[in-house]
């Protein structure tokens, strides 16, 4: 069954008010002369909101989405678009590090298998 | 000056002996737990080697398990590293302990100090990290490695080069030459790169320092040429000196204001952990826009990468961990609407902020589709905490109260299904509180208190519901049952006098009401308040009279009271008048003859029966059940007669073995092997015959006959009847335990 929300193309927090606006705004354009199976769904959809009881039903098991939405601040430092000496010495460091990395393996010690 | 990539390998410096001393002194378990050891670190199972060595105790360890144990402690701390992503402090406090270990057994061992150092560096404890790597260089003083490592601990420090052990002349040593390199950018002096003339094809880490000279004097396009040039010369291997150059390459096209090329090469630099973390401070901006880039084109697991890389390269943003929960949640919603419930759950429990009520409400809505109603209501609970809240901080807030009401409702088909009665009645109790005007809800609460017994908060329910709706005859029904339960049968009586008088045709008032007739009529007869007693089944027949309890109640006051044969004759005809063409009817009536002692007008009432029987088998075996009651001699002659009528018909051979099965199994068992010879297939004969050898203790004989029932029913597809017959397979199994325990008791 198409999410009743979804067919009035309004929010799940919306007023009665908003509910009956966004019904009558949509039949208005599809009668049930005209488009008689998408006016059922708009019908249907409103009837299921229109009361609070029904609309409680309807909302209680539907899925939830996030509370919110995406931070688009980010809590860092603003970007330095510069290089300081530490991040030069870090480079090097990297560099170092891949350059002679060749699997910690390798820094194993070979033991011969021995056992009594 | 061109330089080649050296790669260093350690070579093995201390074999362990071949033929080792141990087993001579090892004995028992220790040896054991020695050998064992050695095993699990020859198979790579460090953790399990070194569980096994520590059960040696310390002064038994032989001499030549100290190497073993060192590489152990050496080993276990590199898998620590490499198993997680970025150590946390305490997993390099681990590690450090670990080499440190590893260090005491053996401090000859140049790459367990140097180890440390690097652990000790990623704690940010560079004079530690120091000391560990000038250790390692004074075992092995030709290891450019380590004096790479220990040179760059001595820049971080500022400390002069002089005092660096075994650092020989730049122009020898590739450690000295990063050394004066690294001065020279620090201090800005381009006297340290102009001999470089070959430069860009030298060696990346000369080069990267080059580059970053050029990019700290301005020259981009020249450091951009640099990085370029350096990152054409990698082998494809380098994973991470590439990010390293993607890093700086994307940094120079920012400076170049070519954010497009900037944007490609952080993109590369930000999927290598390592790099990233060194440069997370623009890189994380980076990751979070373009987390949020791949959010808005819809791109969910896109997304959630970028938000993991930000969360890893630095946990305390909380920024992206938000997002992160934001996007598992989204993600989670989309499996659950492709009904994948299992993993959506495991998705919103784990990824997602448990403070966040929708959370909750979808994870109390998954327990519900994945039917575990125990865990569905301690989520939904906290949703009712939550609109409980609302509702008491705002009153008027309709809708909040809808939600809390369904939410209530919810809750109690969850407890009923789980047979928590005690806590469904209490929810119960909360739904009439918030919505009292509600009737269907208060009616269910009272008959709820009805199906568990609790009469007087019944009593008062269904009053409550009364005050509110004087005329409800189910209200009025039901609490005449609870008074009646109280023992106040007066007040039970009046109260469906009321309901009557609302409802005359009210079905369920007048058999209630007749029934409290006959019961207290009964009563008067144990007190030989006859009149009184017929009186009351009087009032009992106007209200039934379709019922035989009545009249037989009348009829004894007739026969043995007043000895009015007559009278009672007369009664008994009332009652055959209310279905005359019923040979059942007659047959009730002999019954009561019988007992009331006078068998020569059972026979004719006998007789009649027979009359409007006649022709009809199934008519015959009906009523030779009812006169089983009094004479089984009747019975059987009716039986005889149904067979004689439908000597084919496995039915009534059926029927008439049902009617002998309690009474007398013998004779039952002769009439469904007459069934079964005419129709073999009767599964129902063999269900009948299974329980009849069940009742004898024979359960292979009772599991013969359900497995034919089975068989039978099977290839007729019945499923339903096939799930009864195992079921009833279960029971007798059951039933045959409890003998067989009953048996050994008794034994």
């Amino acid at each position: 069954m198409a999410n009743p929300y979804e067919v009035l193309g309004i929010k799940p927090d919306a007023s009665p008010g908003e509910i009956k606006k966004a019904y009558f705004r949509l039949v208005k354009k599809n009668t049930p002369e005209k488009q008689p199976e998408k006016f059922k769904t708009i019908r249907l959809a409103y009837e299921q909101l229109k009361s609070h009881a029904g609309r409680a039903k309807t909302d209680f098991f539907v899925l939830k989405k996030p509370s919110g939405d995406l931070d688009f601040l980010p809590e860092t430092a603003e970007a330095t678009l510069d290089i300081s000496f530490e991040d030069a010495v870090a480079a090097v460091e990297i560099l170092v590090s891949d350059i002679y990395k060749t699997d910690f393996i390798g820094d194993y010690t070979e033991f011969a298998n021995d056992i009594e | 000056m061109s330089r080649k990539k050296k790669k260093f390998k350690i070579k093995p410096v201390n074999k362990a002996p071949q033929s080792s001393p141990a087993a001579k002194i090892l004995q028992g378990k220790n040896l054991l737990f020695y050998q064992d050891g050695k095993k699990f670190f020859f198979q790579g199972d460090i953790k399990a080697a070194l569980r096994e060595w520590m059960k040696i105790p310390g002064q038994a360890r032989p001499n030549d398990l100290v190497p073993f144990l060192a590489e152990a402690y050496f080993r276990n701390s590199v898998s620590l590293y490499h198993d997680a992503n970025f150590p946390s402090e305490n997993i390099l406090s681990t590690i450090i302990s670990q080499l440190s270990q590893a260090v005491s057994l053996q401090p000859q061992k140049a790459i367990y100090h140097f180890h440390l150092g690097l652990s000790f560096q990623h704690l940010k404890n560079f004079k530690k990290a120091r000391a560990a790597f000038r250790k390692a260089v004074e075992l092995e003083p030709n290891n450019e490695r380590f004096l790479l490592h220990l040179v760059l601990s001595y820049i971080r420090s500022d400390l002069p080069q002089t005092e660096i052990p075994f650092l020989k002349d730049e122009k020898q040593s590739f450690a000295a030459e990063i050394f004066s390199l690294l001065i020279g950018l620090k201090k800005g002096e381009s006297s340290h790169f102009e001999k470089n003339d070959e430069i860009s094809l030298g060696n990346s880490a000369v080069n990267l320092l080059y580059g970053l000279f050029l990019f700290k004097n301005g020259d981009f396009e020249q450091a951009k040429k640099a990085f370029v040039k350096s990152l054409e010369n990698m082998s494809a291997n380098d994973s991470t000196s590439k990010a390293l150059f993607h890093y700086f390459l994307g940094l120079t096209f920012y400076k170049l204001q070519d954010l497009q090329q900037g944007n490609k090469y952080w993109k590369l630099a930000a999927k290598n952990l390592t790099v990233a973390k060194h440069f997370s401070t623009n890189l994380i901006n980076f990751c979070q826009k373009e987390g949020v880039a791949a959010f808005r084109s819809g791109d969910l697991a896109g997304a959630k990468k970028w938000f993991e890389t930000v969360s890893l390269l630095n946990p305390s943003v909380k920024a992206a961990q938000k997002n992160l929960q934001h996007v598992c949640f989204l993600q989670a919603n989309e499996l659950a609407q492709n009904d994948e419930w299992e993993e959506a759950l495991r998705i919103w429990q784990n990824a997602c902020s448990r403070d966040d009520l929708n959370v909750f409400y979808n994870i109390a809505l998954a327990y519900d589709k994945l039917e575990d109603p125990s865990r569905a209501n301690l989520h939904w609970q906290k949703i009712i905490a939550y609109y409980e809240e609302i509702c008491r901080n705002h009153p008027d807030d309709m809708l909040k109260k809808e939600y809390l009401g369904v939410a209530y409702q919810h809750l109690i088909k969850n407890y009923q299904d789980i047979d928590e009665d005690k806590r469904a009645i209490r929810t119960m109790e909360k739904l009439c509180k918030l919505k009292p005007e509600d009737t269907t809800c208060q009616f269910e609460l009272a008959e709820t208190y009805l199906d568990n017994e609790k009469w007087n908060s019944a009593h008062q329910q269904f009053l409550k519901i009364l005050s509110q709706d004087p005329k409800n005859v189910d209200a009025l029904v039901n609490l005449a049952f609870v008074q009646d339960m109280q023992y106040k049968e007066q007040q039970a009586i009046q109260t469906l006098e009321k309901a009557l008088q609302i409802d005359p045709d009210s079905v369920e008032a007048k058999h209630q009401l007749a029934a409290l007739f006959n019961e207290e009529a009964r009563e008067c007869l144990h007190s030989d308040d006859y009149r009184k007693a017929g009186e009351l089944f009087k009032k009992q027949i106007k209200l039934e009279p379709s019922d035989f309890s009545g009249y037989y109640g009348l009829g004894y006051i007739y026969s043995e009271y007043l000895d009015n044969l007559k009278m009672m004759e007369l009664i008994f005809q009332g009652y055959i008048s209310t279905n005359p063409g019923n040979a059942e009817v007659y047959i009730e009536v002999a019954d009561a003859c019988i007992q009331f002692k006078h068998p020569k007008k059972a026979a004719s009432y006998y007789q009649k029966a027979e009359k409007l029987a006649d022709g009809d088998p199934e008519i015959f075996v009906n009523i030779g059940r009812l006169a089983f009651n009094s004479s089984e001699r009747q019975a059987e002659k009716f039986f005889k007669k149904a067979i004689e009528l439908a000597p084919y018909d496995a039915d009534i051979y059926f029927q008439i073995a049902l009617s002998y099965s309690r009474r007398s199994p013998w004779k039952a068992r002769k009439y469904l092997a007459q069934c079964l010879k005419i129709n073999i297939n009767y599964y129902q004969a063999h269900v009948e015959l299974a329980h009849l050898e069940a009742m004898e203790g024979k359960q292979v004989a009772a599991r013969k006959q359900l497995l034919l029932a089975k068989q039978i029913v099977k290839s007729a597809e019945k499923e339903e009847e096939l799930a009864a017959i195992e079921n009833l397979e279960k029971v007798i199994g059951k039933q045959m335990d409890f003998l067989s325990e009953l048996q050994l008791e008794d034994e």
